[in-house]
C-alpha cells in the first residue's frame, strides 16, 4: 500500500532527472574505475599473473574495490547529491512541492528512496563492468587467469550489497545537510573536504571506525583481509553501524524536514 | 474560503511584516489583495498555503487551520507564489506531468490545461527557453492543472503583453463567473483588479487599510459623490449654486463638478438650472478610479 502511494513520487524523480548529467553521471560511476583497473591489467599484465592454482577475480576484485572505496565512490556519491537537489535549488521549486497532496515528509523519503536506487543501480552496474573489463582483460592476456566461468558471483553479489550499504550513511548525511541548508556547494564542498580528511584518518586514528566517511574503506580493508572487523549474524560491524547510523540520519532529517518553513 | 484572523508575522524578532491582519475571501469570489512592495503581501500569500507558521493568528481555508496543515488539503488549493517554480530543463508539458504525478491525476488534463493558458504550441520546448510571460502562463496552468477550488495567485499578470494580460483576465473570470471557483490574487495592476476584482483587501506595512468593494472603498474616502453637469455657460451656472453644494469648474471647461450624498439634490440642480435658462446636456456622476483611491489611502506613500 505504502509501495504504491510513494510510486509516483519516485517517477517524479526519475522524469527530473531527464536530460540532465545524472544518468551520464551513473554510467560513470559505474564504468569508470574498472576500466582504469582493465587498463592497468593490461599494461602491466606480467605484474598481476596469479600463482598456479589461484583465482585471478580475487585480487581484480579487491583492486577495484579499494580504489573505489577509498575515494572514488565517496566523492560521486557526495556530487550523486548535489546533482539530485540541485534542480530543486535552481528552479526554486520546493514551494511548488510543498502545496501538492504529496506532503513534505513522503516527498523527502521519495527523493531518498530513489537516490538509494540510483546507489545501488551504479554498484550493479559497477560489479557487471568488473566482470566485463576483466574478461577483455583475460582475452588479451589468457595469463591473467580472468576467465569467465571463475566469475565470484556469490562473493561479487555479498560486496555490492554490503559496500551499498556502508555508502548509505554518507549519501544520507549529504542529502540531510543539502536539503536543510538548501544548498549544494556548501554541503558538496564540506562532504569532499571530510571525505579526504577521512582518509588521513583511517591510517591510524582508533576512533575512524566510527566516521560514516569511512564506513566504505573499512569494509574494503575487511573484505580483503587487511583489517579484522567483528561480525554479529554473519554481517561485519561496520555494515551494522552504517544501517543505524543511515536510519538515525534519515529519521532526523525526515522530522526536521517536516517542520521546514519557505520563507 | 479563507479567514484570515489577527495574523501576526515577523521574520526578525520585534519587526513585524504583518501586524493583526484580518479579512475575509467568500466563496466564489475574485479577491484582489494590494500593497506596495514589501507591505508583506507574499508573506501573507504563505501564511495562506500553510507555508510557514504564523506567531499568532490563524488562517482558516475551507475551516482547515493553515498552521500545519494536512497535505490533502493541496487538493484544493491551486498555487503561483512569486515567480513560477519551474524544471527549466523540462518541457512544459513535463512540468505539468510532474505536478499531474504529485496530484494523483491522470494525464488527460494536461492537454486541456495547455490548451486553457494558450501554451499548446509551445508544450514540447523546454521551459528555460520560454518568455517571462509564458514561464508567467506556465505556473498558472500548474495551479490550474487539477481543478482546485480554491486559486491563489501572487503577482499573475507579471511579465504579460497587453493581449496577454486581456487572455488571461478573460480566464480568470471564466473560472470565478461560469465555473464558479474562488480566485485569491495580489497584483500591482489596479486597472486590472478593479475590473476583475469583487472586493479587495489593501495592506501597507503590514496592516490592513482596507478590506471591502471597491465602491465601499469609494464611499467610505470620499463620503459624498461627484457629478459632473455639462452644460452651457458652466462658470455663469456654478454662481447659481447655493452654499450647500460644493462646486468646482472641470478642467476641460465645459462643465462644472458638483460633490453631494443625495441624488434628489442633483434633480433638484437640474431644475434648478434649466429654470434659470441654462441648457443641461448631461448629468454623469465621476468614480474616482482604484489608482487614485489606493493613493488617497495609503496617503501618497
Amino acid at each position: 500500500m505504502e509501495t504504491n502511494r510513494n510510486q509516483p513520487i519516485i517517477l517524479a524523480e526519475w522524469m527530473k532527472s531527464r536530460r540532465t548529467f545524472t544518468p551520464w553521471f551513473l554510467v560513470a560511476g559505474s564504468v569508470l574505475v574498472p576500466i582504469v583497473c582493465c587498463l592497468i591489467y593490461i599494461n602491466r599484465w606480467s605484474y598481476f599473473i596469479p600463482e598456479t592454482g589461484i583465482n585471478g577475480w580475487s585480487a581484480y576484485l579487491q583492486m577495484n574495490v579499494n580504489l573505489s572505496a577509498a575515494l572514488m565512490l565517496p566523492v560521486w556519491i557526495i556530487l550523486l547529491v548535489a546533482l539530485n537537489i540541485h534542480p530543486e535549488q535552481k528552479g526554486n521549486t520546493w514551494k511548488r512541492l510543498f502545496v501538492t497532496p504529496v506532503g513534505k515528509g513522503r516527498l523527502f523519503i521519495g527523493k531518498l528512496v530513489y537516490l538509494s536506487l540510483e546507489v545501488v543501480v551504479t554498484l550493479i552496474g559497477f560489479f557487471l563492468a568488473i566482470g566485463l573489463t576483466g574478461m577483455i582483460a583475460h582475452a588479451i592476456h589468457p595469463n591473467l587467469a580472468l576467465p569467465a566461468k571463475n566469475i565470484p558471483l556469490f562473493h561479487m553479489l555479498l560486496t555490492t550489497i554490503g559496500l551499498t550499504i556502508c555508502l548509505l550513511p554518507m549519501m544520507t548525511l549529504q542529502y540531510v545537510f543539502s536539503l536543510l541548508t538548501n544548498n549544494v556547494l556548501v554541503p558538496a564542498s564540506i562532504g569532499i573536504f571530510v571525505v579526504i580528511v577521512s582518509m588521513v584518518l583511517v591510517q591510524g586514528w582508533t576512533y575512524a571506525v566510527y566516521d560514516p566517511y569511512a564506513f566504505p574503506v573499512f569494509y574494503a580493508w575487511n573484505d580483503c583481509g587487511k583489517t579484522t572487523l567483528p561480525h554479529w549474524l554473519g554481517i561485519s560491524s561496520v555494515e551494522w553501524m552504517s544501517m543505524a547510523v543511515c536510519l538515525l540520519v534519515a529519521w532526523g532529517g525526515w522530522w526536521k524536514f517536516r517542520r521546514i518553513s519557505i520563507k | 474560503m479563507i479567514t484570515v484572523q489577527s495574523l501576526t508575522y515577523s521574520y526578525t524578532k520585534g519587526q513585524h511584516v504583518l501586524e493583526d491582519l484580518s479579512f475575509h475571501v467568500p466563496k466564489g469570489s475574485l479577491f484582489g489583495f494590494l500593497g506596495a512592495n514589501g507591505s508583506g503581501k507574499t508573506t501573507t500569500i504563505r501564511l495562506i498555503l500553510g507555508l510557514c507558521p504564523p506567531k499568532s493568528g490563524h488562517v482558516l481555508v475551507k475551516g482547515v487551520q493553515m498552521d500545519s496543515p494536512s497535505s490533502t488539503i493541496y487538493k484544493e488549493i491551486g498555487a503561483m507564489i512569486e515567480q513560477p517554480s519551474l524544471y527549466g530543463h523540462l518541457t512544459g508539458e513535463e512540468n505539468l506531468q510532474l505536478n499531474a504525478l504529485y496530484h494523483g491525476i491522470g494525464k488527460e488534463s494536461i492537454d486541456k490545461t495547455l490548451s486553457l493558458v494558450g501554451l499548446k504550441h509551445v508544450a514540447k520546448k523546454r521551459a528555460a527557453a520560454y518568455s517571462l510571460g509564458m514561464k508567467q502562463r506556465l505556473g498558472l496552468a500548474l495551479s490550474l492543472l487539477h481543478n482546485p477550488e480554491l486559486i491563489v495567485l501572487d503577482e499573475p499578470l507579471n511579465g504579460l503583453d497587453p493581449k496577454g494580460i486581456a487572455e488571461i483576465r478573460e480566464l480568470l473570470l471564466l473560472l470565478v463567473k461560469k465555473e464558479g471557483r474562488t480566485l485569491f490574487m495580489s497584483s500591482h495592476l489596479l486597472g486590472e483588479v478593479e475590473s476583475t476584482c469583487d472586493a479587495i483587501c489593501v495592506i501597507d506595512n503590514g496592516k490592513k487599510l482596507f478590506s471591502g468593494s471597491i465602491d465601499e472603498l469609494r464611499r467610505g474616502l470620499t463620503g459624498q459623490a461627484t457629478w459632473r453637469i455639462e452644460c452651457d455657460r458652466p462658470e455663469y451656472a456654478m454662481t447659481l449654486m447655493d452654499a450647500t453644494v460644493e462646486a468646482a469648474l472641470a478642467p476641460t471647461g465645459d462643465a462644472f463638478l458638483v460633490q453631494t450624498t443625495d441624488k434628489k439634490r442633483i434633480a433638484e440642480l437640474n431644475k434648478q438650472l434649466v429654470q434659470s435658462g441654462i441648457g443641461v446636456y448631461t448629468l454623469t456622476p465621476v468614480e474616482r478610479n482604484l489608482e487614485e483611491l489606493y493613493i488617497k489611502l495609503t496617503n501618497g506613500n
